[in-house]
């Protein structure tokens, strides 16, 4: 019969404090390894990209570059190369090279999105081949990002130079795929767009591939990135002690503002996502409890793009977040929106957490 | 041995028990600090401040500089770790069940000097101080 002394309540108290004072001590650290040493964008830049992507009601092209700009925005800083390359017509836009963001969305934004469509045609495989002799000259393993939409008319079919490629590269190299493809339409003969970007991904288990649209979606294109560009671990550490902190001076604030760096717009344009009303329903509730409140809401950007645009782009998101404000109570006569686009960053744009938080709207309470 | 076995089988649920799941309040409720959400808020706060100080524009050791007609003056920012106060809220929305508002005193310094190399840390004044507040909506167990 199991009996409780006291030798045991106090081994099981003692056993109970340990195990607290140890969580408390340890600490960790979510350290991010790149997928691979070298990742190249192979970009369909052929006739068909200028017809319209029926998901997004936007021309192939324009949708083709404007993920690969979030995505380049969304990426961490890795210790990586970058390339892109276009197809039909085949064109090096950034050779590869150490990961640079503003380089990478430069060269993203160098790619047309508005060209000829008739004798454009769509070489996938024979331009990869021009860009495989590229890849030789590379150490480490390649990730190579396809962006397609299902097409490929002129020169050797792709799934046979993909297939040549991984015997020459091995485990060394993987296939991904953004597919802009779209389904025929019922009832046609047309050729399916989908199975032809679904053949190339099947050809090794490695491969990830996502429709375009689905990447418009945050947590989507999170998970995607994850999956091509880099892993997670998590590694403990005890930490160094804490210096004293210094003694706070009294301070007096004289202006008051409400700060959303997080609320996301869907891409390029001034529309908040619904998962982000909540928040800005508990900042109109703030406001409305202010007697006789006036607010400025002042939309501001990075560094990335040229400031006339992210003026414009500044001034739609505060107005979108100004009539937010409107529609939860609060009188229009007391809303004002200023632009400022990238003039005013608070935050160093040198680095991708700097111009996240530069990437906010400031709400001025008077 | 077969003592300490059982020991530590009879604490492990007790501590695991500290870190109780979140509980159904009601609508728009404040949760009490000691809520195991509010201690995972104030974490998640702890940590903004520290990712805001370390990307401001200019700090105390490395402040920017910026030509002017009179000169140049130097810039820093700083959140005021110890002011900072948080609260998580319950709402009824099914796609942000919790948010969480935290409140910090910002405050900026300037100085200003004939060249880089006039600006000390003397020089420096406290001229904008205000109070920011930040709120975060819970995203499986994720502050966004």
């Amino acid at each position: 019969m199991f009996k409780w002394g006291a030798r045991s309540l106090l081994l099981l108290f003692m056993t109970a404090v340990l195990m607290g004072a140890q969580h408390a001590l340890a600490e960790t650290r979510t350290i991010i390894e790149p997928r691979a040493d070298n990742f190249i964008f192979y970009v369909d830049n052929s006739g068909s990209m200028m017809f319209d992507y029926e998901e997004l009601k936007e021309d192939k092209s324009v949708v083709a570059r404007d993920t690969l700009l979030q995505l380049n925005q969304d990426i961490p800083e890795l210790d990586v190369n970058f390339g892109v390359y276009t197809y039909g017509p085949y064109e090096e836009y950034m050779s590869p090279s150490s990961y640079d963001e503003s380089a990478v969305a430069e060269a993203f934004e160098s790619i047309p999105v508005e060209f000829e469509i008739f004798g454009r045609r769509t070489p996938m495989g024979r331009d990869l081949i021009q860009v495989s002799e590229k890849l030789a000259e590379l150490q480490g393993d390649i990730a190579v990002i396809v962006v397609t939409d299902g097409e490929s008319n002129i020169g050797p079919h792709p799934k046979k130079v993909m297939e040549e490629m991984y015997q020459e590269y091995g485990d060394r190299i993987c296939f991904h795929f953004i597919s802009l493809a779209q389904r025929p339409p019922k009832g046609t003969v047309s050729r399916d767009e989908h199975a032809f970007v679904e053949e190339l991904a099947g050809i090794n288990p490695c491969s990830v591939k996502i429709d375009a649209d689905e990447l418009q979606k945050d947590f989507v294109r999170a998970d995607f990135i994850r999956d091509v560009f880099y892993t997670e671990r998590e590694e403990t550490v005890t930490p160094a002690p804490e210096p004293e902190p210094e003694p706070a001076p009294a301070v007096e604030p004289d202006e008051e503002v409400i700060v959303f760096s997080n609320i996301q717009f869907e891409f390029d344009k001034s529309v908040i996502r619904p998962q982000y009303a909540e928040i800005l329903r508990e900042a109109a509730r703030q406001i409305l409890d202010r007697t006789d409140p006036h607010v400025v809401v002042e939309g501001h950007t990075c560094n990335i793009g040229p400031a006339d645009y992210n003026m414009g782009l500044s001034q739609r998101r505060a107005d979108a977040v100004a009539d937010f404000l409107v529609e939860q109570g609060v009188d229009q006569d007391a809303i004002e929106t200023e632009a400022y686009g990238l003039t005013r960053p608070e935050f160093d744009n040198d680095t991708m957490e700097g111009r996240q938080l530069n990437r906010r709207v400031e709400m001025r309470l008077e | 041995m077969k003592r300490l076995f059982l020991c530590l089988l009879v604490a492990m649920p007790g501590v695991l028990l500290a870190y109780p799941q979140a509980a159904q309040g009601d609508p728009v409720a404040t949760l009490e600090p000691d809520h195991y959400l509010h201690i995972h808020f104030n974490e998640f706060a702890l940590k903004r401040v520290d990712k805001l100080n370390r990307n401001y524009t200019g700090t105390k050791d490395d402040p920017h500089l910026e030509q002017t007609a009179n000169g140049v003056v130097g810039r820093y920012s700083k959140a005021m770790k110890d002011s900072l106060q948080v609260q998580v809220r319950h709402t009824q929305s099914e796609l942000s069940p919790f948010i969480g508002v935290m409140k910090y005193t910002e405050v900026r310094y300037e100085g200003n000097g004939q060249c880089p190399e006039s600006i000390t840390s003397e020089s420096f004044e406290m001229v904008r101080a205000r109070s920011v507040t930040e709120i975060f909506r819970l995203v499986q167990d994720e502050w966004q």
